[in-house]
């Protein structure tokens, strides 16, 4: 056997490697009933929106690492969400959530969060200014 | 759009628009004449088809740089009726942010683009020679891409491009102001966003779309060089365009590394997002080209793996641009632009580049017409039975496929011999070129959500960490040995005593950073280990080989800043330490939560709080107002017996918009760490009404309220109260709250009472004078379970910050390693380009 077919099989095995990482560690996104079906602790990546805005709580006073509020999930299942991190800005604003994390109960512990905010639109921020003058 | 609006200010748009067109024109003729001028090669009518290419480049070149100043001019000069003014300008800009705003948006970024090959290319025409035609021909090609993207004119109904002369009333045609005033001109713009008010982005894009800019000219090289069919003179003067793309490329990533370090606080200044991912794929694969290139000029081997890299390193520039600007990273990605619907372009844009280059690495004219056909029957197969991404898929399978099975470059030479250079050499560019391909196709799940419906999530941080230390491993290994091989023969390289020392020392330094960090993490020991192993090897190499000498040690250089760059990223990010750990929290309400993070902690003013060994205190300002943008966080460190060591102070800065704190990080810079601090939140002004009962609203059954740092649990209403301050009548009705309250340091219990006597009711309150608090029953609601309890607070108000704090470990490495990687490639340029004059005397 050739060196070369040697550094060959070596390359091949190298890629597969990476490729079966990739395929164990690829998910898709989950509604919040399937996140629930998973077995306990398993994380998962859900996307929604903010259910109702008046229902964010975030008291710093009490502990400043902690953001509640409700996402309704594409299949319209509402659920609560605890987030570990302080309410980001411009939270009410977004119009789409990606959440990371697991179910714990009737409830979904997120460690990681998308926020996607609506670009300002051009006419509305002409609006905007024209008022202002 | 109302191209012939009439008003002060009209011109710059009528001469943009016109520019632009001409830019467009000139560009496509440039590209046909010169490939027309390369394809008579050595017969009369190379010159004439080549002075025409010249003269409609330098047409082309022009009106680039004459629609650049007019954006630039009109962005200067604020005029607000053009849409591109009033979206990125405005009247508080400063005058250096002028440019970060000019390529802020979509617009300005392909000009950058378009600027930098047009300069690029006026310093290659100087010298360029017989391969001006090739090589401007392809920039020219890129250029009509590119100015196509600037046209915003219809095209069989689909806009192609944006053009940066839309008036702001076309564009915002649906705003009632126009309806009313149609000549209405805002007085201001609406500027550019306030996170990018900021020196990198002055600095960062320019850099990246220079090394982008330069990826073009080798790939240029390389078509040129096939069809020609002159296979191996091209890599000599394509080779410093190739190093100029890796030095400028490698930094400009960097840049975007430190830029989201400073000011974005990501937390560390890598998170492996599909933004940065699309420029360090393109720096990987031009680095593999570069080392290919070195082999295949010196031995003939790896011909094939190197013009496939050139090509792929430009095809990922193009691809990088699609993943940026096509929208459709929109939910993967923080800082991708939306759609301008240029998507269609950017897919015609890569396609065409791959058809052609695929095309021409066909040799026979027979096989080229096969791939011809092939593709074009995948075309109409596309137009009729749509699945794009079926099509697409087998298209490029077809395209490597047919390659491969027809390959030309096939030497009969005998092997490489395993401890000769350009065996290693060859081994180092797969190795980059799987973790290129690894990323990229683990950066791609949007878009493979896109073409075939799916809903896969993109993958996280830790995968990318996982799978890509072991490439990492291999490429900092290989390049502590690569130089002291020779060329074409079997090297005799004695390891131990060349390599002995090096090895020694660096498991001397990787024992010591393990014991310091405490590392367990096996692959991360290893590649610390590999990446100190090539910073000692190399040092060797320099002083024993080279003796210092500076001219031909760019590649030693370079590997070693990139040992030093990885074993820099390994600690930095492996090792940061949060430090403002949430420990003596406030009461923990909702004690099921069990997987609490503790990383903010919130800061009183004057109230010193322990991180590590610091105390931590958040001060009053100096002087009251005079820094108002910024709150001083002061660190004392002290020994155990509580001795003052040292102190410093560490002022994050912050900017209130539209309702939202816009944040700045300060970091404290040291030698071997560097500190971090970051504020989420901030209350610097007293809004509780001291005079006033405030009333809250709590369920009569049992309810927790929190206000002005306080916990108010309501844990029954009952009839009658126990207090011994109230005489209860025979015909009262008394109702009492039983409550706690629970401040930082105490509880009380209260009992406010709502009491009727004769008709009259009396809101009797529960006092707590030392915390200067009075509550009383304001309104019971039975219909509604709920209770109103009023609460009075006169405490005296501390402002307070929500603070994360973080160190950095080794971070310096990481800026040092790129620097001397960055020094490497523009030492290895100079040299090569020396070595290409000599060829050509």
């Amino acid at each position: 056997m050739k060196k070369m077919h040697i550094i060959a099989i070596v390359i091949i095995a190298l890629a597969l490697a990476g490729i079966l990482a990739m395929i164990s560690d690829a998910d898709t996104y989950k509604s919040f009933k399937q996140a629930q079906e998973l077995p306990e602790g398993k994380t998962t990546t859900v996307i929604g929106e903010l259910y109702d805005i008046d229902k964010i709580v975030y008291q710093p006073d009490v502990n400043p690492n902690l953001t509640t509020f409700f996402v309704k999930d594409k299949e319209g299942t509402v659920m609560k969400v605890n987030y570990f991190e302080p309410k980001p800005m411009d939270f009410e604003r977004s119009e789409e959530v990606t959440i990371t994390g697991k179910v714990v109960g009737d409830e979904f512990h997120a460690e990681r969060m998308l926020v996607k905010c609506p670009s300002k639109y051009i006419d509305e921020s002409v609006s905007e200014v024209a008022q202002a003058e | 759009m109302d191209v012939f609006a009439t008003g002060p200010d009209m011109w710059i748009g009528k001469v943009g628009h016109f520019l632009i067109l001409l830019a467009f024109f000139s560009a496509l003729l440039a590209a046909v004449s010169y490939w027309l001028s390369a394809a008579n090669l050595n017969n009369q009518k190379e010159f004439s088809w080549k002075a025409i290419g010249r003269n409609s480049f330098i047409v082309h070149c022009v009106s680039v740089l004459g629609v650049v100043s007019l954006v630039f001019y009109m962005m200067a000069a604020k005029k607000y009726a053009y849409s591109y003014v009033y979206q990125h300008a405005s009247n508080d800009l400063p005058f250096r942010y002028l440019f970060a705003a000019f390529w802020e948006g979509q617009e300005g970024s392909t000009m950058l683009w378009a600027f930098w090959h047009v300069i690029l290319s006026l310093i290659f025409l100087r010298k360029a020679k017989q391969w001006e035609a090739p090589v401007l021909g392809t920039v020219a090609m890129v250029q009509v891409f590119l100015v196509s993207m600037l046209l915003g004119i219809y095209f069989f109904g689909h806009r192609v491009g944006v053009n940066p002369f839309y008036l702001l009333k076309s564009s915002a045609s649906n705003a009632p102001i126009f309806a009313a005033n149609p000549n209405f001109v805002p007085k201001d713009g609406a500027g550019l966003n306030e996170l990018l008010r900021n020196y990198w982005m002055v600095i960062h894009p320019p850099t990246v779309f220079l090394g982008f800019a330069s990826i073009t000219f080798p790939f240029g090289f390389a078509l040129g060089a096939l069809f020609w069919r002159k296979l191996r003179d091209w890599i000599t003067p394509a080779l410093p365009w190739a190093l100029l793309a890796g030095g400028v490329l490698g930094i400009g990533v960097l840049m975007g590394g430190a830029w989201a370090y400073e000011a974005l606080s990501f937390g560390g200044f890598w998170v492996w997002d599909p933004v940065e991912n699309a420029s360090l794929v393109p720096w990987l694969l031009i680095v593999s080209a570069i080392h290919l290139m070195l082999v295949y000029r010196s031995t003939g081997h790896s011909g094939l793996a190197t013009f496939l890299l050139v090509i792929l390193s430009f095809i990922l520039v193009a691809y990088s641009t699609f993943l940026t600007k096509s929208g459709v990273l929109g939910e993967a990605s923080v800082h991708s632009f939306t759609d301008l619907g240029m998507s269609g372009l950017l897919v015609v844009f890569i396609l065409f580049f791959w058809f052609v280059s695929f095309l021409l690495l066909q040799s026979s004219k027979q096989m080229k017409l096969v791939y011809a056909i092939g593709s074009a029957l995948l075309l109409a197969a596309y137009f009729i039975i749509g699945q794009t991404g079926y099509i697409l898929i087998g298209f490029l399978l077809f395209s490597v496929l047919l390659l491969f099975a027809t390959n030309h470059f096939k030497t009969n030479q005998e092997e490489e011999k395993l401890w000769s250079r350009e065996f290693w050499l060859f081994i180092g560019s797969v190795v980059l070129l799987l973790s290129a391909l690894h990323i990229s196709l683990a950066t791609s799940v949007p878009v493979y959500n896109k073409l075939f419906g799916t809903e896969y999530a993109i993958f996280a941080e830790q995968h990318f960490n996982a799978v890509q230390v072991w490439p990492a491993i291999l490429m900092v290994l290989l390049s502590a040995f690569v130089l002291y091989l020779n060329y074409n023969k079997q090297s005799k390289i004695n390891f131990a005593k060349q390599l002995g020392w090096p090895l020694v020392a660096a498991l001397a330094v990787t024992i010591l950073i393990v014991y310091i960090y405490k590392f367990s993490n096996g692959a991360y020991i290893l590649l610390l280990l590999a990446s100190f192993f090539t910073v000692f090897a190399n040092a060797n190499y320099m002083f024993t080989v080279f003796k210092g000498k500076l001219n031909v040690s760019g590649p030693t250089i370079a590997h070693l800043g990139f040992g030093i760059l990885l074993a820099g990223i390994v600690v930095s990010q492996s090792k940061k330490t949060i430090i403002s750990k949430n420990t003596k929290a406030n009461v923990n309400v909702s004690e099921e939560n069990t997987d609490l993070n503790e990383n903010n902690i919130l800061l009183y003013e004057n109230e010193p709080v322990n991180m590590q060994d610091y105390v931590v205190t958040l001060k009053e300002d100096d002087v009251e107002g005079k820094l108002r943008d910024g709150v001083i966080i002061d660190f004392k460190k002290l020994d155990e017996n509580g001795e003052f060591i040292k102190e410093f102070k560490l002022i994050p800065k912050y900017k209130e918009m539209d309702e939202s704190l816009i944040a700045d990080p300060a970091i404290k810079r040291g030698l071997t760490k560097d500190f971090f601090t970051h504020i989420s939140l901030l209350n610097l002004g007293a809004n509780i009404d001291t005079t006033k009962y405030e009333p809250l609203t709590f369920n009569s059954k049992a309810d927790t309220v929190v206000y002005d740092r306080m916990i108010f649990v309501l844990d029954q209403l009952k009839q009658g109260t126990d207090r011994e301050d109230i005489d209860l009548q025979a015909n009262d009705i008394a109702v009492a709250a039983n409550m706690r309250v629970i401040t930082k340091d105490s509880m009380y219990n209260v009992e406010p009472v709502y009491l009727i006597r004769d008709n009259q009711a009396g809101l009797v309150p529960a006092e707590l004078p030392n915390e200067k608090i009075a509550l009383r029953i304001e309104e019971i609601k039975p219909e509604s379970d709920e209770v109103v309890i009023g609460i009075k607070s006169s405490r005296p108000f501390k402002k307070y910050i929500l603070l994360k704090a973080m160190i950095f470990p080794l971070i310096n490495l990481v800026w040092l390693g790129s620097i001397l990687m960055f020094i490497g490639f523009m030492i290895s340029m100079v040299n090569r380009l020396q070595q290409a004059k000599r060829r050509l005397e």
